[in-house]
């Protein structure tokens, strides 16, 4: 996948790996509804397995998340994307990359894996429509070098959809 | 013409008065008349947004930390903040720039002694290793530090906001120095830096001088932008573009002109440095005209273009009995030919001006020494401040005329303003144009050969006489100077359509010089006072002088005449704009002065 070689490749920090440790064991008591996490022996990246919602376009759909941490996470955002094949939706660029702002911009150190997840799910169930953003191929060729969206600078589709 | 008439006026009056009037012309040089741009170096920084920061702290009593925000917000623009103030309010003025007080509810959780949780690692931590905002939200030092970190690395101090959740509230600065410095001092004050500069960065009013190496200082305009200004370390540039000093130009034009240079001087290069070996003796022929039949001293005439020998026979765009098909050259070409000499023409005379400016500075020294060689023959008038205003005047005038080419070469050309005029008003404009320009033209030169008088060996009698010379051409040129800033105002860029092209107004005095700003004793005592920096060597020598001057000024007798002839000074010698407040200006020291004239005006 592209987008991970652009991943820094430095070891976590000391608080990154402690919340890391916390955020798991607090997910294997208590997942977030419709993800199930992958179990490796990676800390630094996690592989998350999405169901879509019933009663929405992707009810019983299966995607996959990768979620990838940075040094100085949670002050510094993780990176997001959906493995291929991604979701057919406004929001997400056929090559993995989800235009959600909490990810980029208005990420929080006070937020987490799962409330990443819980927001990504409402994003799928609110879709009326399955289709690729607009812009899709020409995003996509841009990021063809390995760019990681955390690079882009977005600016967020409108998020009523 | 007007000028002629005060000078000739003068030159029948006995010497006492004109010689006043003329020391104050010295004092147009010599001092900075004005505090309209002022030079903030690394040490008055502080000193330079403290007043903002007051008015906004006694304006809405608010802390030092939250006037900084608002003003970062606001870009140091202090009537746009209070705009926002007076229309929509405080509280809506607050919370948009992330300024958050919440009356402290939660004093209660700092005394009680039980752990409390910090969200953001998921830890317990004692209630005294943690820190509440002041929008309320805490969480515990290790985070908070960690999360200014980050923030400072990635250039972000400016606006460090709260970690909890859509929380706008900008980290009081206090705090982050506080933290930080704990952990790593380094990056504290690279953070206290960031805040600072910010009053640089960010404010329209003010802009790092441009030089480089650079000298640390920067340079705020309270007035107009569209001005020129000279920084403390002797870097002149237009303030508006941070480029040289430009004027009568605009900074669109001097902006292509510059592209323009680059990108011709290859073509201008062949054009002017190549030569042509002549087809019957072989000697280099060099071509000096647009006509592409050059002809060889030997007599030979030959196709420029393909080097053949022809007949002498030719018109634009054949040579008789001649076809090479190069000289025969698509309209296409040729227009670009055109252009080129066009360019060439403006390009040449621009650069002619430089060099001769390049070279009379370097008359400098020369005159100096004639200065000291007359003023030991005893002759009775002993004042020649004279001969180095008139060679201000030349240099001043000079920077104008070169500066007059690259922007006729716009004004009258097609890339600007192609559609902005007729074929015959632009010509006529240019016209217009072009005669002030010669004339200016001719009194520059006549200023510079009089300048170059061997004067050291002229009788008193012959001095009388090439001071009045002097005096006269300063004055026109001057007045010349003045004119033609005029119709460039008034006739040329004035009725544009699109009115981008402002320019910075004639100033007789030549770039103003940037005063610096004083240093505030609280704000100084734990910075290093003094900096020592090549320019501010003269610090000591100047005080002196001014100080002197200020005193020689204050006799009754010239006085009066001096505060006459300065006001007539401000008619005469700016155009537009610019009124300039008076009345502090004598009084500033000149740091700036090259050593010579300080020694000159310490006779
Ligand atoms: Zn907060
Ligand atoms: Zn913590
Ligand atoms: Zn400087
Ligand atoms: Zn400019
Ligand atoms: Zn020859
Ligand atoms: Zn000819
Ligand atoms: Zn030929």
């Amino acid at each position: 996948m592209t987008s991970t070689s652009a991943q820094s490749r430095k070891t976590l920090s000391k608080i990154a790996c402690n919340r890391l440790q916390k955020e798991l064991a607090e997910w294997q008591v208590n997942p977030p509804a419709g993800f199930k996490h992958k179990v490796t022996d990676n800390l630094q990246r996690w592989v998350i397995e999405v169901t879509g919602a019933s009663g929405t376009l992707y009810t019983g759909e299966l995607y996959q998340l990768q979620v990838d941490f940075p040094e100085h996470y949670p002050m510094e955002a993780p990176q997001v994307i959906f493995l291929p094949p991604a979701p057919a939706h406004p929001h997400i660029y056929s090559n993995g990359h989800i235009c959600l702002d909490i990810l980029y911009d208005s990420w929080s150190p006070a937020m987490t894996v799962s409330s990443i997840c819980i927001s990504i799910l409402s994003m799928l169930s609110s879709s009326t429509v399955k289709q690729r953003p607009v812009d899709n191929d020409r995003y996509v060729k841009n990021c063809r070098n390995g760019r990681s969206p955390k690079e882009t600078r977005w600016w967020f589709h409108d998020d009523k959809v | 013409m007007e000028e002629f008439d005060y000078l000739s006026s003068g030159e029948e009056e006995e010497d006492c008065e004109s010689l006043d009037g003329i020391e104050s012309d010295d004092q147009r040089w010599t001092s900075t008349s004005l505090s309209s741009t002022q030079v903030i170096t690394e040490e008055s920084l502080l000193a330079a947004q403290v007043e903002d920061l007051h008015r906004v702290m006694d304006l809405l009593t608010v802390r030092e930390q939250h006037a900084r925000t608002l003003l970062i917000y606001h870009r140091w623009d202090i009537d746009r903040l209070i705009a926002a103030f007076v229309e929509k309010g405080r509280e809506w003025l607050f919370s948009e720039a992330g300024v958050t007080m919440v009356e402290s509810r939660n004093s209660a959780s700092s005394w009680s002694s039980s752990p409390i949780m910090c969200e953001i690692c998921i830890e317990e931590v004692p209630p005294n290793s943690v820190t509440t905002m002041d929008c309320g939200h805490c969480f515990c030092n290790d985070c908070w530090t960690e999360h200014f970190i980050v923030k400072i690395n990635d250039g972000q101090s400016k606006r460090v906001r709260c970690m909890a959740h859509k929380c706008n509230a900008i980290c009081d600065e206090d705090i982050v120095r506080k933290l930080v410095s704990e952990k790593n001092p380094s990056i504290a004050d690279r953070f206290k830096r960031f805040l600072l500069e910010s009053y640089i960065e960010d404010n329209k009013k003010v802009k790092w001088c441009p030089s480089v190496p650079h000298c640390g200082n920067a340079i705020r305009v309270d007035g107009d932008a569209y001005c020129e200004v000279e920084c403390t370390c002797g870097k002149q540039f237009c303030f508006s573009c941070s480029l040289e000093a430009h004027s009568p130009c605009s900074c669109p034009m001097w902006d292509l002109w510059v592209k323009k240079c680059q990108d011709e001087s290859e073509s201008v290069n062949w054009m002017t440095a190549n030569t042509k070996p002549c087809p019957k003796c072989n000697k280099p022929v060099e071509k000096n005209g647009g006509c592409n039949l050059v002809s060889c001293i030997c007599g030979q005439p030959f196709c420029w273009l393909c080097g053949g020998a022809t007949g002498r026979d030719h018109t634009w765009s054949s040579i008789a009995g001649h076809s090479c098909g190069r000289y025969n050259a698509a309209d296409k070409a040729k227009r670009a030919e055109t252009d080129l000499y066009r360019y060439m023409h403006y390009y040449n005379r621009f650069k002619g001006h430089m060099d001769s400016l390049t070279l009379e500075t370097k008359l400098k020294a020369s005159i100096q020494e004639k200065v000291s060689i007359v003023e030991s023959k005893n002759f009775g008038n002993k004042d020649y401040s004279w001969v180095i205003n008139g060679l201000y005047r030349l240099f001043r005038s000079r920077r104008v005329l070169s500066y007059s080419y690259p922007f006729a070469f716009y004004m009258f050309g097609e890339d600007l303003f192609g559609d902005d005029m007729t074929e015959k008003i632009r010509e006529m404009k240019k016209n217009l144009f072009e005669d002030q320009q010669q004339q200016l033209e001719s009194h520059v030169e006549k200023l510079s050969s009089l300048l170059e008088e061997k004067f050291d060996e002229f009788t008193e009698e012959k001095i009388r006489d090439l001071r009045m010379h002097v005096i006269n051409f300063s004055v026109s040129v001057d007045g010349l100077c003045l004119k033609m800033y005029e119709c460039i105002e008034n006739d040329l860029l004035g009725p544009l359509q699109h009115a981008i092209h402002n320019i910075a107004p004639y100033n007789s005095k030549g770039i103003e010089k940037a005063s610096e700003l004083p240093i505030f004793q609280d704000t100084s005592a734990n910075l290093k006072s003094t900096k020592i920096t090549g320019a501010n060597n003269a610090l000591p020598r100047a005080s002196t002088t001014n100080e002197k001057r200020a005193t020689d000024s204050s006799q009754p007798s010239s006085s009066g005449l001096l505060r006459e002839s300065s006001s007539m000074d401000e008619n005469i010698c700016s155009t537009r704009k610019r009124s300039r407040k008076d009345g502090r200006g004598d009084t500033l020291i000149d740091l700036n002065l090259p050593t010579w004239v300080v020694d000159k005006n310490g006779f």
